[in-house]
């Protein structure tokens, strides 16, 4: 099927013989190369900052970073931080949310509590978290678990609220039990939007970890980025970074990849 | 069911845990955890003396700013990248990954390094946010029907009309969504990017009283954050509604 | 099972054990005060067991109502039904259902076998479960492709699906809902030959909802003809074409145009 574009030129795109693959790297290496050419023009005409590093002190603070020890255990911190809070807001939320949405009664009367706590920047409490626990990976676990708990639970009560009629006959006239009805067909049937707040709030989860590294300096790559930026080594924040976006990154492809595999069935309905 | 009942489903939670917390910390002695009644008239007061109020249009501006930049940005990059396929291709691995940059590593750079004003603030809270709205919008000028591209391409409709009026209301739906998921984003960087380092702001008076012990300023300053970041998502569900009627009819006629 | 339900006998008039299916002065309405909508008003029919029977009228004189109130989904406003001599308020064990819309009522999530076993869960093991699945899968003709997912089969196939399952559930009575209506042609044809054959294989009780005529002269031993506002029974046609019927001969049978014509007239046509 052909789908209209507006007839734009694009040079080099159609001239050369070339496969679509290889043409496709040469103008992802083209972006990359007009990048670095426009920093490094920014650069030599002195428009940057005084302590903005150019590319060769980049490119080589990427390495350099990578072979540290401190690096890599931040890195571990940062992920343990998002991965509990993340995880424990899953199972809390999932199991919660999906009770609440089958009941109407219940959704209703949450439904202003839930958006208030998902509107609501729980960062904004972290001062007051920090003088009761104190600055330690307890404190952390505990913000990203209040941040990533409300995309969870309203993409479950709105997952399980949509139950559809000729499902939920099914069931009566099958007589499925209660508790089976709620794991086979509740749960299932709201995956596809439980997922998303699974996906939403996984996001949630890096930005979190980091954010209260930044700001109450709990290890991991949040406080590595201020203390660069405190000596004055933006080559060594830039790349901190970097790999925290290829950490993001990693963790959406993770995600998405699962949620394709686990949820092949909902494809016919997209 | 009568409205009345609905407004009573909807509010009574909310009412039982205001009282519940409102009673439980009536008698605390706790410094951490003033009572409830404490901490509205500290609010009370900030708010009169116009002090909050100041730090309340500081925060609001930066955040309004920023998402305006972002809006503007992530609009026009997005119906463009949306609609020029090898624009799309090339610049595919660079957007999915600077929209994986965690956004709060950017708050110690660039406030760390360009001061305290305004600005630097409003830079970061656009960052954080241009890239929700950027990918839906992509999403959204790709998931334009087929045969209404076809129509557009029969009528031989030029590219301006055909970017302005087909382009853009198709991909409303998807780039209200980026809005919604941009700006939780953006209060949450707003109030980061203060914690980090201000002299003004909601942000700047939770920081400065907790490090003096004043807690019940800090639970008000909070309280307020979630309070006006609660109604701005509320407001923007009921502006959202009055461009997307369209889509709200036709789909639940769909349904 | 549920002999709590069968130990409400009280009720007079206890009918005859050969009964599958009776609904007695069944009158149905929605709505309240002035938006009152009565669909249904002093039903009544008889099923026996083995019985094949239609039910045909216009579209929304309330047939797939009636199919719900028989399946014990809904309950009447009036009268009462009884499967195999209980009153029934909730879907009975004898009783499957194969709905209209069988690409909903199969759940995609789960494979073609296990959507068969499903209603099995906490009745048999998983190796008797699956055994069983797979024999009714066998008899609907999709044997060995269980491990398929419905929204990879086509309209007919995900259709026998859904009869699988009743049969695998071991319903004596099948409730049919429009069950053929989105399939094409062909299909229509050999779907309504493989349940006239499972009828009389297993000596199921059959009630089938329908808007085409031909379908159910064809496939019933009694056809019900529902008309009115409210609707109620206007005239019950038995059939007589015999056990062995096909779809060429069956229709060309001047006793089958003449079926048709009386009913045709009755719906006003």
């Amino acid at each position: 099927m052909s789908t209209f574009t507006i007839p734009v030129v694009v040079p080099g795109a159609k001239a050369c013989g070339l496969s679509r693959r290889a043409r496709l790297t040469i103008s992802r290496l083209a972006v990359l190369v007009a990048l670095a050419g426009a920093w490094q023009l920014l650069y030599i005409s002195t428009l940057l900052p005084e302590v903005a590093p150019d590319l060769v002190q980049i490119v080589l603070a990427l390495f350099t970073v990578l072979t540290t020890s401190s690096f890599w255990i931040a890195v571990g911190q940062t992920l343990f931080g998002a991965f509990a809070g993340w995880g424990i807001a899953a199972a809390v939320g999932i199991v919660l949310g999906v009770a609440i949405g089958t009941s109407g009664f219940l959704s209703r009367s949450v439904e202003v509590v839930v958006e208030f706590g998902r509107a609501f920047p729980m960062l904004a409490l972290m001062p007051v978290v920090v003088l009761v626990i104190g600055v330690n990976a307890r404190m952390e676990v505990l913000m990203v678990f209040l941040s990533c708990l409300w995309p969870i639970l309203i993409q479950s009560i709105a997952g399980s609220r949509r139950q559809d009629q000729a499902v939920a006959d099914t069931v009566a006239v099958f007589r499925i039990s209660p508790f089976r009805k709620f794991w086979k067909v509740t749960i299932p049937s709201a995956m596809p939007l439980i997922s998303t707040g699974l996906r939403i709030s996984a996001s949630i989860s890096i930005l979190v970890s980091i954010g209260v590294g930044v700001l109450s300096q709990t290890p991991g790559l949040g406080r590595q980025i201020t203390m660069a930026q405190e000596a004055s080594r933006w080559d060594l924040a830039f790349a901190y970074i970097i790999f925290a976006g290829l950490v993001g990154w990693a963790l959406n492809s993770a995600i998405a990849a699962a949620e394709t595999k686990a949820l092949r069935w909902n494809r016919q309905e997209a | 069911m009568s409205a009345f009942r609905k407004l009573l489903e909807k509010s009574w939670l909310v009412v039982a845990l205001v009282l519940l917390w409102w009673f439980a910390s009536a008698s605390s002695t706790n410094v951490f955890f003033p009572p409830l009644s404490v901490i509205l008239e500290t609010l009370v007061r900030d708010l009169s003396s116009g002090l909050l109020l100041e730090y309340l249009a500081f925060s609001l501006t930066n955040l309004g700013l920023g998402l305006l930049f972002a809006i503007i940005i992530g609009i026009g990059l997005g119906l463009l990248i949306g609609e020029i396929r090898p624009l799309r291709d090339a610049l595919d691995p660079y957007v999915s990954f600077a929209r994986s940059i965690p956004q709060a590593a950017l708050v110690p750079l660039i406030i760390g390094t360009f001061g305290l004003g305004p600005g630097p603030k409003i830079y970061t809270i656009a960052f954080a946010c241009v890239f929700p709205i950027l990918l839906n919008t992509i999403d959204g000028v790709r998931g334009i029907e087929p045969t209404i591209r076809r129509f557009g391409k029969v009528y031989r409709i030029t590219p301006a009309r055909y970017f302005r009026r087909v382009v853009l209301p198709g991909a409303l739906p998807q780039i209200f969504a980026g809005i919604r998921v941009a700006l939780p984003i953006g209060i949450t960087v707003m109030v980061v990017s203060e914690l980090y380092a201000a002299n003004k702001g909601v942000g700047f008076y939770i920081l400065n009283s907790s490090s003096t012990f004043q807690m019940a300023q800090t639970w008000a300053g909070a309280i307020l954050v979630g309070v006006v970041g609660y109604f701005i998502t509320l407001i923007f569900f009921r502006i959202e509604r009055l461009p997307l009627r369209w889509y709200f009819k036709s789909g639940a006629m769909a349904q | 099972m549920n002999t709590e339900i069968i130990a409400n006998t009280t009720e007079v008039r206890a009918p005859a054990t050969h009964t599958a299916v009776r609904v007695d002065h069944v009158s149905m309405a929605f709505g309240e005060g002035e938006q009152t909508n009565r669909v249904l008003a002093d039903l009544n029919l008889t099923v026996d067991q083995g019985e094949f029977i239609s039910i045909v009228g216009p579209s929304g004189v309330g047939k797939t109502t009636l199919l719900r109130i028989f399946s014990g989904l809904i309950q009447p406003t009036e009268g009462h039904v009884y499967v195999e001599n209980e009153r029934i308020r909730q879907p009975h064990p004898s009783i499957g259902v194969i709905f209209q819309d069988y690409s909903r009522s199969l759940l995609p999530w789960m494979t073609t076998i296990d959507n068969v076993a499903f209603p099995l869960e906490g009745r048999f093991g998983k190796k008797e479960r699956r055994e069983r699945a797979e024999a009714a899968l066998e008899s609907v003709g999709l044997g060995g492709q269980g491990g398929k997912y419905p929204w990879e089969m086509s309209g007919g196939m995900q259709q026998r699906v859904a009869i699988a399952r009743g049969l695998a559930y071991e319903a004596k009575i099948l409730l049919m809902d429009e069950p053929f209506a989105s399939v094409d042609a062909q299909t229509r044809f050999s779907l309504e030959d493989l349940v006239s054959d499972l009828q009389r294989r297993l000596n199921l009780t059959v009630i089938l909802v329908t808007h085409d005529i031909d379908e159910a002269l064809y496939l019933s031993d009694r056809v019900v003809v529902l008309a009115g506002k409210p609707a109620s029974v206007v005239t019950t046609i038995d059939t007589d074409f015999g056990d062995h019927r096909d779809q060429a001969s069956t229709k060309a049978d001047p006793r089958f145009g003449e079926a048709r014509t009386r009913i045709l007239e009755l719906l006003g046509h």
